[in-house]
């Protein structure tokens, strides 16, 4: 009895332990089927605080403050000091967005192996290579230091530090009942954050709007084709058609004061180039490096962010309906779920310092990045100042060793350890040099080497870029632009901000209005005349060195243009470079069309205004805002109709074999004589044949000489379609025209304008045999995705939609992933009289980060529908509307 | 019937409606700390007051799977379990009530499996004084 009993007992004990082993064995990336299950800790939390609590008190903090949460969620923040504000926001952002905080921290800090495995490797060293988490910890060290005699610093420091002990109280706060239903699906908990998370979120902000490895698409072209394509393709002259950043800035005055010399000035009869040679039969290699970047991109979404920039205009009172300002700003961003910003609205309570802001931040950092206070406002675009380089490194046959200015130094090393779930450790070793003309250069640049990545011929490239330098100018930029209250306050947060390159727009309850673009920009005059950064530079020699970066009074501005009522930038030229020649800026601007189309919208209403004494509304700029008239249509269609003419004198059969011809030809005719000409419409058919004969023409166009000297430049040949476009309107026998692969016939643009236009036929009739099927629509898609697709059932359902990549409401490609992440507008009338609400916006998701909160995406159907909230910015908490508090947070 | 009589019935023979109240209350209580293997337990002390096995693990089942199952009409109550059903269902691929109705028997087994293990070694510890209802 009592042994089947002891049988019984183990065979119990056997059966437990097993069950037990098959409820804690992870599931792929998923953790054990009990962790997941099971009611406490499990999935099905996930619901239970996906809203906000009405009434919460978050208590024992030391620092104080209230918080309402409006009816989509945004935060409005009483309280009287920066250090309570930073607290206030660190948490409230935790519980929006910790999850999205903490993944991206793992992806720029190179620990996403650790929890995916190694599948994730390359990314990871991709992020260790680039380094921001080290060089945010010289940064950290730089400010620590500095700090002790600098009052501005300390209370950077001190900020910081409450908004990372804001984020780690909420982490405190998380029990199993309430871990978010990500780090449950991939079996993490959360991490605390600390200041060195901020620094490494800001580098990486930076970096993405910086970095550009368009120079080694150059020096292919260079050495494969010859020294005078890069130029003639990418002029560093403007276009006659174009439309600069900052109009009539030129070499000897601003505004009619005189700039002080510079020694690093040039001398204004040209720049020189790079000195390095040629190598052309390490061209393979330079494609291999070139491929390996474009790679890259994807790691870090460059492609996303970079390819739809973005929007912002200011115009003056004589020019307003209210005789004050508006200010306008849409930056362009990848669009993901949760949204890359987070809404808030902070007054100071205090006594002796009266302010209010209404910003976005990003979250992960506790400044507004764009937004306006109770007396100014702000905005940005990317300036594409040149801003950073790459050096052809000369390394000794065991690597510890490189040439620098003909003298040999030691390459610094440094070993980053890599983490894989499921492997062991990676060490990763990175080598640096550094370009340290000047003293402010001085900091490790990495280097890439092509043997390692899998690419032939050794060769060992560094990239040199501002933002590896222990430069706080960011901190202290934004700091003072969240406190301005005028334009002088303005000028000191441009006089320290360093990078990226930003054009900053501004206007104030004073009427003022300015656009700064500002970032720290090289100065390449090592030899005494300044070079481009077009190409890859000598690592060896010294000359190719920077000497410094651009004075500040020498960088195109503008403040109360005497000849415009207006200032706007859309990521154009800066300047007028036959006029501002002494300073090297940029080659590598984004096309022309949408900074023209800006222009011309204000140019007009300026005429009417000086004609007809119109001014421009408030409903007025959220048309200019969602506008879908793209310029490059008004330029080239009706060139392709006068071609078709010329072409078809007696027109073209409506059946038979060239039946999609007479169509297509119709609907671009009836396009171009309609009122909606030129729009890109969604429910037309028009724009679809436009869109996709403009590429054709333009791959007709550049790529059989790329192909014909071995050159891939990928989707940079988007670049040309200024040049195709000067090409097409003043020089159409050009030789780009004709084609290599036909002996014996010249091709011309009208030519090859022909082709396009059939082999586009042939293009749509593959996906849609049905030619009342070729919609824009159908073809160009937005497709906002949660977290880059992670969990595809969070994502927005797609659908089809208006715009292109060089309309002002900007949509790129055909799977559209980044556009307008805010559309902010703000109406100085209402400023200045105090009312309760200053403005409008839109934001493409809504502030939680939860998918299951009905803050996930309010605020996405408004942004979709091309429409705006109004931003809600009383002045004291007394003014806050009671009907409008849906959640109150208290903080003790 | 004196104290000590009613403790040696409780201790020495078979109780499976208190081994079940008992149970359940410690199911609701011992899963707010999210350590869902702390159901084995909550099976022993089932196993421990019913001591006849098959009979443990029905009780040991269903106290747990009961409490679990008020915690899932909480959360009905307190936030959208039927839209999450269906958002889970698409993450995971399984429906969302398969999923839920899969929590259940998990718990269950754990209590039941709990239960066995407590009963089993109830009865080797007490012997002969066990006390065997028909």
């Amino acid at each position: 009895m009592e042994k089947r009993l002891i049988i019984k007992l183990s065979a119990s004990v056997v059966g437990m332990l097993l069950l037990s082993a098959f409820l804690i064995t992870p599931i792929g990336i998923l953790p054990g089927l009990g962790s997941l299950l099971s009611p406490i800790g499990g999935i099905w939390n996930g619901p239970n605080y996906a809203e906000y609590p009405s009434m919460k008190e978050v208590r024992g903090t030391g620092y104080s403050g209230t918080v309402y949460r409006d009816e989509l969620g945004i935060p409005h923040i009483f309280t009287s000091g920066q250090n309570d504000l930073s607290y206030i926001i660190g948490y409230l952002q935790a519980i929006d967005r910790l999850f999205s905080m903490d993944m991206q921290k793992r992806v720029i800090t190179g620990r996403v192996s650790e929890i995916l495995g190694s599948n994730s490797l390359e990314m990871d060293k991709y992020y260790r290579l680039l380094g921001f988490a080290r060089s945010a910890e010289e940064l950290w060290n730089k400010i620590e230091e500095d700090a002790q005699s600098d009052l501005e610093l300390l209370l950077l420091i001190d900020s910081m530090r409450a908004y990372c002990a804001g984020v780690n109280r909420y982490i405190d706060e998380i029990t199993p009942n309430n871990l978010p239903l990500e780090y449950i699906l991939l079996g993490l908990q959360p991490e605390y954050w600390t200041v060195l998370d901020i620094l490494t979120f800001v580098k990486y902000e930076s970096w993405a709007l910086t970095y550009s490895e368009f120079d080694i698409a150059m020096t292919i072209i260079r050495d494969a084709m010859g020294d005078d394509i890069p130029p003639e393709l990418v002029p560093y002259e403007p276009f006659p058609f174009e439309k600069v950043v900052v109009p009539n800035f030129k070499d000897n005055t601003s505004g009619g004061i005189p700039k002080p010399k510079s020694s690093a000035m040039g001398n204004g009869g040209g720049f020189s180039q790079s000195s390095l040679e040629k190598i052309p039969e390490l061209k393979e290699d330079l494609q291999g490096i070139f491929n390996l970047f474009q790679n890259f991109n994807l790691f870090g979404l460059k492609d996303q962010i970079i390819q739809a920039c973005s929007n912002n205009w200011v115009i003056n009172g004589s020019l307003s309906y209210s005789g004050k300002p508006i200010l306008c700003n849409d930056p362009h961003f990848q669009l993901i779920l949760p949204s890359v910003l987070w809404e808030f609205h902070f007054v100071n309570t205090s006594e002796n310092f009266y302010n209010s802001l209404y910003g976005v931040a990003f979250p992960g950092a506790p400044s507004a990045v764009m937004g306006h206070t109770a007396y100014i406002s702000w905005g940005m675009t990317n300036s594409f100042y040149d801003q950073n380089d790459f050096y052809l490194e000369k390394l000794n046959n065991e690597g510890t060793k490189y040439i620098f200015n003909n003298t040999e130094r030691d390459i610094e090393t440094v070993t980053e350890l890599i983490k894989i779930k499921g492997q062991s450790d990676y060490n990763y070793e990175i080598k640096f040099t550094r370009h340290n003309w000047t003293e402010q250069d001085n900091f490790k640049c990495p280097i890439i080497n092509s043997t390692e990545f899998g690419y032939p011929g050794n060769l060992n490239i560094s990239i040199k870029w501002p933002g590896y330098a222990p430069d706080y100018g960011i901190l202290k930029g934004f700091y003072r632009l969240n406190n301005a209250k005028n334009i002088n306050d303005f000028i000191e947060a441009m006089r320290v901000y360093g990078c990226p390159g930003l054009n900053f727009i501004y206007a104030d309850v004073e009427g003022n209005i300015a656009i700064y673009p500002k970032g720290n920009y090289p100065v390449r005059n090592a030899t005494g005349v300044v070079k481009e950064g077009r190409y890859i530079m000598n690592g060896s020699n010294g000359e190719d060195e920077w000497t410094g970066y651009i004075p500040f009074d020498w960088i195109p501005h503008k403040i109360n243009p005497p000849d415009q009522m207006y200032l706007a930038s859309a990521n154009q030229r800066t300047v007028n470079t036959t006029e501002y020649t002494k300073y090297y800026t940029s080659y590598g601007f984004v096309n022309s069309y949408r900074s023209r189309r800006i222009n011309q919208l204000l140019e007009n209403e300026s005429y009417y205004h000086k004609t007809f004494g119109t001014n421009i509304t408030i409903e007025k700029m959220k048309k200019f805002q969602t506008d879908y008239y793209d310029i490059a249509a008004e330029v080239f269609v009706p060139i392709l109709l006068e071609t078709l003419k010329n072409a078809y004198p007696t027109g073209v059969p409506a059946t038979g074999e060239t039946e999609l011809l007479y169509m297509s030809i119709e609907a671009l005719k009836a396009w171009n004589e309609s009122d909606a000409r030129w729009i890109m419409d969604k429910d037309l058919i028009a724009p679809t044949i436009f869109n996709v004969w403009l590429e054709i023409y333009q791959n007709f166009t550049f790529l059989d000489e790329f192909e014909d000297a071995n050159v891939n430049i990928g989707g940079r040949v988007a670049y040309l379609t200024d040049y195709l476009e000067y090409l097409t309107r003043y020089n159409q026998t050009s030789k780009w025209f004709d084609s290599i692969s036909t002996s014996g016939t010249t091709e011309n643009a009208s030519m090859i304008m022909l082709m396009a236009l059939n082999e586009t036929m042939e293009v749509l009739s593959t996906d849609f045999e049905n030619f009342n099927d070729w919609l824009w629509r159908n073809f160009h898609i937005m497709d906002i995705q949660y977290l880059q697709g992670l969990v595809p059932a969070f994502n927005m359902p797609k659908y089809g939609c208006s715009g292109s990549s060089r309309t002002l409401n900007v949509a790129s490609g055909y799977f559209i992933h980044s556009g307008p992440c805010m559309r902010l507008i703000v109406d100085f009338e209402k400023l200045v009289n105090q009312e309760l609400y200053s403005g409008y916006i839109s934001i493409p998701g809504g502030q939680s980060g939860n998918p299951l909160s009905s803050h996930y995406d309010d605020n996405y159907q408004i942004w979709k529908n091309n429409d705006y909230y109004q931003i809600l910015f009383p002045r004291n908490i007394s003014a806050y509307p009671l009907n409008k508090i849906y959640s109150t947070v208290i903080f003790s | 019937m004196s104290i000590v009589t009613g403790i040696k019935e409780l201790f020495y023979s078979e109780n499976v409606f208190i081994g079940f109240i008992i149970a359940f209350v410690l199911a609701l209580y011992l899963e707010i700390t999210g350590v869902y293997l702390l159901m084995l337990l909550v099976g022993g002390v089932a196993g421990f007051f019913v001591k006849r096995g098959w009979l443990s693990f029905i009780i040991g089942f269903m106290s747990v799977a009961l409490a679990w199952g008020i915690y899932f009409i909480f959360f009905a109550f307190i936030g959208p379990l039927g839209e999450f059903f269906i958002l889970i269902g698409s993450i995971i691929g399984i429906s969302g009530v398969i999923l839920m109705i899969l929590s259940l028997i998990i718990g269950g087994l754990l209590g039941g499996i709990g239960a066995l293990v407590g009963a089993y070694t109830t009865q080797l510890i007490l012997g002969d004084k066990y006390i065997r209802k028909s």
